[in-house]
């Protein structure tokens, strides 16, 4: 889909604001500051809805962590997308790997399937709950689920995948490709069922 | 199940499978051509890649949505304990100075930064035993190195772009993987002419395998060039051995 004007503009100030940042600028560094305080925020959200698996010491570190990757990083930030989703993205991953580092990620299928279902369920007559790639979801199962979600939900690369889950790039995209068959095989039958009811 | 149709350079459904699976997973082995090719050419193929494509958007929707909703929250509940904190972190990080630049010409810090990466790359040649006696009459080859574990070449597939006598610098381009997230790719761009051979002259810090450089750039660069990429993890190290390749231009 091509991005609208509006969100184009967004984003290009984003990007001038980051250019701006690494030009030190002391009021866009301010602006910056107080943008990327959802850091703190999108990780002790996310804790919660995974049913707080980090305790507040092991939170207050990933809080650091993420923000030295961010600020690595932050001149690879290209404007591709709000400042605040790429904040998101860096966030997801760093969690995860701080979930792998507690040996808290699933690393089966079962336990995958259970830290997500303790994760807060959207109320039934929420967006979330009626989107058809949230019911396209609930036909998938184990590592497949993993990867998708991952992919999909997480805005992660397979590299990045790969490396969280411990398995070879090429293995992450043969269960993707195989998750998306399936998909595929039941789309229409969904839609034509939403269709009718 | 539809048959597949007679596309020109895939003699077998299995080859047509194969470029639908690469067409799916992003790979850059697929050219925009080859597949409008089997789009115009297979019927089947253009029906799977349409749904492919239709699941795909439904699921990425899906993601978008609950980051959304994740996002809204974490905004709406404007202050978290410690968020104080992730302020004042942050301003600590911003004022030991910005991270790895991309840059222009001639700074200290830049010339530096290019003596190190020579003296590592040395290091690095003389360790893997790689080393060898250049002929300064032979323009220089690209190098990947030997393979080891960690290293950027274990994952470049052979692309590194353009080579050779050139109209104009168009995008660099390789075909390499990050091995970790907090990766990034460090392209320096070399002087390659007599008089200020090794001068580094850009260099950026990247987290994908492109560098577009802007038309003030390519204009303001010499007629000949060197372009070298390695890969630095989140402490600012090198991993693995680098790649480079000679360029000139033809056509200013």
């Amino acid at each position: 889909m091509e991005p609208s004007v509006s969100e184009t503009k967004t984003h290009r100030e984003d990007l001038d604001l980051v250019r701006s940042v690494l030009a030190n600028d002391p009021i866009a560094v301010e602006a910056f500051v107080l943008r990327m305080r959802c850091v703190g925020s999108i990780l002790k959200v996310r804790n919660a809805r995974f049913g707080r698996p980090l305790d507040s010491a092991a939170m207050e570190d990933l809080v650091q962590d993420t923000l030295i990757v961010i600020w690595r990083k932050l001149r690879t930030y290209a404007g591709r997308g709000p400042l605040e989703a790429w904040a998101y993205r860096i966030s997801s991953y760093e969690l995860f790997s701080a979930l792998r580092a507690a040996r808290r990620l699933p690393r089966t299928e079962s336990e995958f399937d259970l830290v997500y279902a303790a994760q807060i369920p959207a109320p039934e007559d929420s967006p979330e709950a009626s989107h058809t790639g949230n019911r396209l979801m609930r036909h998938l199962r184990g590592r497949e689920a993993q990867i998708v979600r991952l992919k999909h939900y997480e805005n992660l690369s397979f590299e990045e995948i790969a490396k969280l889950l411990e398995v070879a790039p090429s293995t992450a995209k043969t269960h993707y490709y195989r998750a998306v068959e399936k998909l595929r095989a039941i789309l229409t039958p969904l839609l034509s069922e939403l269709g009718t009811s | 199940m539809s048959e597949h149709e007679n596309v020109q350079g895939l003699g077998d459904p299995s080859a047509h499978e194969e470029r639908v699976r690469s067409a799916l997973l992003g790979d850059s082995s697929v050219t925009e051509q080859q597949l409008n090719q089997l789009k115009d050419g297979c019927a089947a193929c253009r029906a799977q890649l349409e749904e492919h494509a239709q699941v795909q958007a439904f699921l990425n929707s899906g993601g978008e949505l609950e980051r959304d909703s994740i996002l809204r929250e974490a905004l709406e509940r404007d202050q978290f304990p410690g968020d104080e904190q992730v302020e004042s972190a942050l301003r600590n990080l911003l004022e030991t100075g910005p991270p790895p630049a991309a840059g222009d010409h001639g700074q200290r810090f830049r010339l530096l930064r290019g003596l190190m990466a020579a003296a590592a790359l040395i290091v690095a040649l003389i360790a893997t035993g790689t080393l060898e006696k250049k002929n300064p009459a032979r323009p220089a080859a690209t190098h990947l190195g030997p393979a080891q574990k960690g290293a950027l070449h274990a994952e470049v597939s052979g692309r590194f772009e353009p080579r050779g006598p050139v109209e104009s610098y168009g995008p660099i381009v390789w075909d390499a993987k990050l091995p970790s997230f907090d990766c990034v790719f460090i392209c320096n761009i070399y002087a390659d002419q007599d008089g200020a051979r090794g001068k580094v002259l850009l260099w950026a810090a990247l987290d994908e395998g492109r560098w577009e450089l802007a038309q003030e750039q390519r204009t303001a660069l010499p007629d000949r060039i060197r372009v070298e990429v390695h890969v630095e993890n989140g402490s600012g190290e090198r991993v693995g051995l680098p790649f480079s390749l000679s360029l000139s231009r033809s056509n200013p």
